[in-house]
């Protein structure tokens, strides 16, 4: 092959790439939103940086979310007359507390990776029902239904939050029942609707739904509160049995 | 064809680049040479005379920046005019994690040619080498390194050898097994071109010596005039140099 | 017959620098660093507990998409590079083998060792999750191709730019610079609304000659299909960068 040749063939073989080259950088959309819309989390921007650099903003929407859970998981200490309470103090309630940081946490962690459903129902069901700030649930709540208008567990939570707010538990139970079908149910929302179902009376079902915990969870502290509770409810599901 | 490569007028100069200046060396300046089938050809010269860019040139290693080289009618900036031609680097490197059959296998295909094993054995025992076939290349010394070198010279039985320093670093043993070496080849028929350092060396195995200076040639020594002087090829190496620098001056 | 003889020659090549890639002390050591970060992410998967299965997948395809990353980039950046130091290409070029064949076959050779580093990685991973209990859906097994493919365009890439230069830091300076920006090609476009003048005709250019890796990012947006064009970009790429690394071949000295 001569040298005119071989240019020309070279030439050939750069052809497709001028035309994929435009058709990428303008037709192709990105289903993150823009760097701009990430919330920083205290000194986070280095870490924000690096995911976005290294597409990697599901991992590290991971890492914050096991943060996340690591730092509602760990028991507050509060000071009262000089006396520095700890989780060995017997009035000490697990899963209640101030946790200030757990929304702007929250709010980064979905900033980061604005699909991460199980964050979002784990953070809005514990902001609205363990730490009673129900008008944060519904703020998150809202962001993540800017990237997925549709999703219908959000909708369903927003719902229950309503139902929560307006007392009304056994309609809170029936929206929860949806959530309990999906496989990758959160732990959390089968402990609440378990506990719901107990609450208003619906044994049997709440029953099941602590074994379906027992089964599969990989959380000790889950898996040894619903061995619990199936224990206390074993005697009504007897009952229920002969009647 | 009674001139297996010829050399017409070639000049090779290097450029080299420095941020921003710019120098050129002139390597070879209107080289012209032709080697006949079947004789073996000496290029004598000092450090920097030209004899490295000779030999890539004539292997296509390099490219002449003016004038054409032919390797039996071919230019040897396409692939099938070095079917011929079997090339000894002065330092040859091999992959070191695999043996000496295995290196000369691997030259074979890249010469388009099939595995031969059998070929491969008959090459080792050659060169010296058979006993270390086991061997990796690495555990190799540099003397051995040299044999296996001239291995892959050989392997495709090319019509022309190009040996660039062949001998450079041997122990005298070692010399003197790869001269005989070259003339058992050289006896069958095969074209040998060679550089080297040691004027002894050319003197014993070479038909005729090309003497370099700077990239010219000063002189063409035939076999009988060396021999027929009483200091040998040194004396009249020495002297083309002597008159070259006076008429520089 | 011409043809025959050719691939004979690229499959030599080929082979000979695949074995010399895999056989060399860094590539065992990259494994081993590979299948140690990820059982290092068992720990992180413990405590994300019930989310284990996510956090194990989302950090072991990361680690092997870096690990990969790091030694395709060293060998790309030196494996012409050194082979012209140690002069062992002079033994290559003193035979009938053309430049293209030569290029063709270093190209191949640098895909499949992305394909036997991400399919080494992949098998521990995926043991990892077994042991753990886990099914992969069939997603991950198109992130993982998904990633092959980003390390094929990468080290064609920095294959290019290895020829450009003497020394092989620059390649992979230059190669770590695209890796990057390719994966900020969308934020970019937000970028260009903000910025003015050079600087949004520099960020422009860059949003049209720099690869989008965020095409093959399918381990970062798990549930998506790939888009239709993927393949297509992919090769269009290497079709390229061997097209520029061939005319910039065919001319070097040696």
């Amino acid at each position: 092959m001569n040298f005119k040749t071989a240019n020309l063939f070279f030439l050939l073989l750069c052809l497709p790439l001028l035309y994929f080259l435009p058709r990428s950088a303008l037709s192709y959309q990105s289903r993150f939103p823009s760097p701009e819309q990430i919330v920083p989390f205290k000194s986070s921007f280095s870490q924000d940086f690096l995911a976005v650099n290294l597409g990697m903003r599901r991992i590290f929407a991971d890492i914050w979310f096991v943060r996340l859970m690591q730092y509602y998981g760990t028991p507050e200490e509060e000071e009262e007359e000089g006396h520095v309470h700890g989780p060995h103090c017997h009035h000490f309630n697990y899963g209640s507390g101030r946790y200030p940081d757990f929304y702007p946490m929250s709010v980064h962690l979905l900033s980061m990776d604005p699909y991460f459903e199980n964050a979002v129902l784990y953070a809005s069901a514990s902001l609205a029902f363990n730490l009673e700030r129900p008008e944060k649930a519904v703020a998150l709540l809202k962001i993540a239904l800017t990237h997925s208008p549709k999703k219908w567990k959000y909708l369903s939570m927003l719902a229950a939050i309503g139902y929560s707010k307006s007392r009304q538990p056994e309609k809170l139970a029936d929206i929860f029942l949806d959530f309990l079908k999906e496989p990758d149910c959160p732990t959390m929302i089968k402990q609440l609707a378990a506990f719901l179902n107990k609450k208003v009376g619906n044994y049997g079902r709440a029953y099941f739904i602590y074994k379906d915990i027992f089964e599969t969870s990989r959380n000790k502290y889950y898996v040894k509160n619903a061995k619990k509770q199936m224990t206390k409810l074993l005697p009504f599901i007897e009952k229920m049995r002969k009647q | 064809m009674k001139n297996i490569v010829e050399f017409f007028s070639v000049s090779k100069t290097y450029v080299l680049n420095h941020w921003f200046s710019m120098r050129k060396i002139a390597a070879l300046k209107d080289f012209s040479l032709k080697l006949e089938k079947g004789e073996i050809v000496g290029l004598l010269g000092l450090n920097g005379a030209g004899k490295t860019t000779i030999m890539k040139i004539l292997c296509g290693l390099l490219f002449p920046s003016s004038g054409n080289v032919e390797i039996m009618g071919k230019s040897p900036l396409f692939a099938e005019a070095k079917r011929d031609i079997g090339y000894l680097p002065e330092f040859p490197y091999f992959h070191p994690n695999i043996t000496a059959p295995q290196t000369l296998n691997y030259y074979l295909k890249l010469s388009g040619r099939l595995v031969d094993n059998w070929q491969v054995d008959k090459i080792l025992e050659k060169v010296g080498l058979l006993q270390h076939r086991t061997k990796k290349v690495s555990e190799y010394s540099k003397g051995m390194k040299q044999r296996l070198g001239l291995a892959q010279a050989l392997i495709h039985q090319p019509e022309i050898l190009i040996l660039d320093e062949p001998v450079s670093g041997l122990d005298p043993l070692a010399i003197h097994e790869i001269r005989n070496l070259i003339l058992s080849i050289n006896k069958e028929g095969k074209t040998i071109f060679l550089s080297s350092h040691s004027i002894s060396e050319l003197e014993k195995i070479c038909d005729r010596v090309v003497i370099l200076s700077l990239g010219r040639i000063i002189e063409v020594i035939q076999k009988k005039q060396w021999e027929h002087n009483p200091k040998g090829l040194e004396r009249i190496f020495i002297e083309a140099l002597k008159n070259e620098n006076q008429k520089k001056s | 017959m011409k043809i025959k003889k050719s691939l004979d020659v690229i499959v030599a090549i080929f082979t000979r620098s695949l074995f010399e890639y895999c056989s060399r002390k860094l590539f065992a050591i990259l494994i081993l660093i590979t299948v140690f970060l990820i059982y290092f992410s068992l720990l992180v998967g413990i405590m994300a507990v019930d989310y284990e299965k996510r956090v194990l997948m989302d950090l072991g395809l990361g680690f092997i998409e870096l690990m990969s990353f790091a030694y395709l980039v060293y060998i790309s950046a030196t494996s012409i590079s050194e082979e012209i130091q140690s002069k062992t290409i002079y033994l290559v070029f003193s035979r009938p083998v053309a430049r293209l064949e030569y290029l063709l076959a270093k190209f191949l050779s640098l895909f499949a060792l992305a394909a036997v580093i991400v399919f080494y990685s992949g098998v521990f991973h995926l043991l990892l999750l077994h042991l753990r209990g886990f099914l992969c859906p069939a997603e991950y097994f198109v992130a993982l191709a998904m990633i092959w493919c980003k390390l094929s365009i990468i080290s064609a890439i920095t294959l290019f730019f290895s020829l450009l230069s003497t020394s092989p830091l620059t390649p992979i300076i230059a190669s770590l610079i695209i890796w990057m920006g390719g994966h900020m090609t969308p934020e970019i476009k937000f970028l260009i609304e903000k910025a003015e003048g050079f600087s949004a005709f520099v960020l422009n250019l860059s949003r049209y000659v720099l690869p989008n890796f965020q095409l093959y990012n399918l381990r970062d947006t798990l549930q998506m299909p790939p888009h239709d064009y993927s393949l297509y970009y992919m090769l269009s790429w290497i079709l390229a960068m061997f097209a520029l690394s061939g005319f910039v071949f065919r001319k070097k000295e040696f």
